[in-house]
């Protein structure tokens, strides 16, 4: 018979650390996608066609070697034979769903170049209404078998030729701007992207009528493969047979950024799927059968820290590394903690210049004993000093949103008693760029080196003025509700925050832009002026400031809470950051002991405390 | 960053995890060589795939012969078709 025991009492956790912060947390297990092994094809191939998603694939014909027309189906899991293509190829292009494809082009067994196409329907292939002009190593790009573009390819030359297929037959458009092979195409007939070629970087756009060059990728190579479904967001991957045909970089829109390389380098694969779940198949030095599934793992951007905490909070355990049981309270009103940081190089006061996040940070101008030039930037431990600006200012406004490699300041004061300049950081230098149209100081700014708002600041009346930049000019837009200046600015140029700052008398207010107007909200507990800002327009910091110092409040999107005090009050700070979880405080005054300050902000959003027993 | 060099046969859904490509560097090249980051959980995937320990030069020798088999099927094709591809190039492994 067995012993029976009788238990009190509950189980508890055992753990080997503590938990982090949330923003520790998102630093420790970033979201990100990464590249992992994936069912293996039953014919291993490369030059191939492809459809569908990451979990219903569909890889046909290409080059085993020799060409095939095999054609198999992809569950997540394992790949399965279905009916092969009436016409065994490679070199093919390829469009549609896992059970409404479409396979034109190509090369035959003879080397011929083909213009046949063949539509799947799930079950079988049907051969249809050839192209206008046969070609291989073209691609395609569409999200059925029903409207679809054909893109470029060879027929003994390289062709800039495309084709757009309404369901029933194929009409010649608007030819690409680059004559070439191997394009990856994404998106519909009436908003595409051509990505690469046989080598290069060349990426063009269409718009519906016509092509456009646009922002190349950063690593040149080519054969590689894409997945997406529009032609604003896109994956490119693999291309070439070297370590460079491990690279994976992803289209936003605008920018390419790399990400997290393929295991294997490989040319010649297939690729299917979206941005953030994607598969890429085959490919060669030699044949591959092998693929690879791009999937994302992480604390979502979207996860609000709040989230996190909730999960947490009221949880016991044991800590088996300091042999101590613990607890994890709620902070109450959200908690966090200022750091000092080192200090800067030289004398800021007065309000300079500030963009970029807190590890990565750039700072500008600012009035120590007299107009400063100097131009500063942090690497999460250091100052350095870098070029100057072109002319020495402060209560200079910048896009914060801004970085080390691209920002602008505007307006302040001098070289004339108030300023309209606007100088643009490439990362090396600044230059003069278009004048404010109205010239200020003490002036806010929100958003990026190409797109950017100045709003308020003194002309040296308060003024409610509101002007957008564009990259090139500024324009005039909807004033603030409230002409101020010496606010905390924080945002993007359509999403901005203007908090506190001086009407006069000192104010509390605070308004949102949404990209057309301004709006009220509630108000900051404490009025202020000469603040510091870090976050968004609806998650944000408002810090420091006259005349109380050292005060920082939180704004969740709908009302402000006093959350951790700065280490040293002060007034007329800088302040930037892109999250209310991360910010950066500089300078301020009253000085000298003042001007060089720097502390960060981290936020916590729980409480560790230590239990003990009697 | 140190590395390890091994050789194992791809066999498809899990051979490498998500993961197990965040915790530590895995690469792989021809001849089913991987290269493999240097750290408790590069080990514990050697074992799992039964990778078969190469030093770095034996990696590179493996590498290079199917490069050079590679190439000499690109030198074996017709001009046009040469022009339509890239030459692998032998490249040394980290």
């Amino acid at each position: 018979m067995a012993n029976l025991k009788t238990f009190s009492g509950f189980p508890i956790q055992n753990l080997t650390s503590d938990p982090v912060p949330f923003a520790q947390a998102k630093i420790n297990d970033p979201y990100a996608g990464v590249w992992s092994s994936g069912g293996a094809l039953n014919t291993a191939k490369y030059q191939l066609g492809t459809a569908g998603t990451l979990t219903a694939a569909l890889a046909f014909g290409g080059s085993s070697p020799p060409y095939t027309a095999t054609n198999e189906s992809y569950n997540g899991t394992s790949w399965t034979e279905l009916a092969d293509l009436n016409s065994g190829r490679d070199a093919l292009g390829s469009a549609g769903t896992q059970t409404a494809a479409l396979g034109f082009g190509g090369q035959n067994p003879g080397g011929a170049t083909l213009a046949i196409t063949e539509s799947w329907n799930g079950s079988s292939w049907t051969e249809v209404n050839d192209l206008n002009s046969g070609r291989r190593f073209m691609n395609g790009t569409g999200n059925t078998n029903t409207a679809a573009l054909c893109l470029g390819g060879y027929d003994g030359s390289n062709r800039a030729y495309v084709e757009n297929w309404d369901g029933s037959s194929w009409t010649e458009i608007a030819d690409l701007n680059t004559a070439r092979a191997y394009i990856s195409g994404i998106g519909t007939p009436s908003a595409a992207i051509a990505i690469s070629g046989a080598s290069g970087t060349n990426v063009e756009l269409w718009n519906g009528s016509s092509w456009t060059e646009t922002t190349e990728y950063n690593n040149p190579r080519g054969q590689g493969a894409a997945s997406g479904v529009a032609s604003t967001a896109a994956l490119f991957f693999g291309g070439e047979p070297g370590p460079e045909g491990a690279k994976t970089e992803e289209w936003n829109g605008s920018t390419w950024t790399e990400k997290n390389d393929l295991a294997l380098s490989r040319s010649g694969l297939g690729g299917t799927g979206t941005v953030t779940a994607a598969i890429a198949i085959g490919g060669q030095v030699s044949p591959s059968s092998g693929t690879e599934e791009w999937t994302f793992s992480g604390i979502p951007p979207s996860a609000p820290a709040a989230g996190y905490s909730d999960a947490i909070v009221g949880q016991m355990y044991y800590n088996s590394t300091s042999g101590q049981f613990k607890a994890i309270k709620s902070g109450g009103a959200a908690i966090g903690t200022w750091a000092s940081i080192a200090s800067t190089n030289t004398d800021r006061e007065s309000w300079a210049g500030v963009s970029g996040p807190s590890a990565a940070n750039i700072t500008f101008g600012g009035y120590p004993t007299s107009n400063n030039a100097n131009t500063e930037e942090f690497d999460g431990s250091s100052w350095t000093e870098v070029n100057n600006l072109n002319g020495g200012r402060h209560g200079n406004g910048a896009s914060v949103g801004g970085s080390q490699t691209a920002t602008i300041t505007f307006g302040g004061q001098p070289p004339t008693p108030t300023t309209a300049l606007t100088e643009s950081w490439d990362g090396t230098n600044w230059t003069e760029v278009s004048d404010l149209n109205t010239a200020r100081f003490y002036v806010m700014g929100a958003g990026t080196s190409t797109a950017a708002l100045a709003y308020g600041g003194l002309t040296p009346s308060n003024t409610a003025i509101n002007e957008s930049w564009n990259g090139s000019s500024w324009t005039e837009t909807t004033d603030l509700n409230q002409a101020k200046a010496y606010g905390g600015s924080t945002g993007t140029q359509t999403a901005a925050m203007a908090m506190g700052g001086d009407v006069p008398p000192i104010s509390a207010n605070v308004e949102i832009w949404d990209g057309s107007s301004w709006t009220e909200v509630s108000e900051l507990n404490t009025t202020r002026y000469g603040v510091g800002a870090s976050g968004t327009s609806t998650d944000a910091l408002c810090f420091a400031g006259y005349p109380t110092g050292a005060i920082n409040e939180h704004w969740n999107g709908s009302s402000w809470t006093e959350i951790a005090d700065l280490g040293t009050a002060r007034g007329y700070t800088a302040g930037s950051g892109a999250t209310s979880s991360a910010a950066i405080c500089l300078s301020g005054t009253p000085g000298p002991a003042n001007y060089r300050i720097a502390e960060e902000f981290s936020a916590a959003d729980f409480e560790i405390s230590t239990l003990t027993t009697s | 960053m140190a590395y390890k060099y091994c050789t194992a046969t791809n066999w498809g859904k899990n051979f490498f995890t998500h993961e197990e490509r965040k915790q530590f560097h895995l690469s792989g090249h021809p001849g089913d060589v991987w290269v493999v980051g240097d750290n408790l959980y590069g080990d514990q995937w050697i074992g799992k795939v039964s990778g078969a320990i190469k030093t770095q030069a034996e990696a590179q020798a493996i590498v290079t012969g199917e490069i050079e088999a590679a190439q000499a099927a690109y030198d074996a094709l017709s001009a046009e078709e040469q022009a339509l591809q890239t030459r692998p190039a032998i490249y040394n492994l980290p």
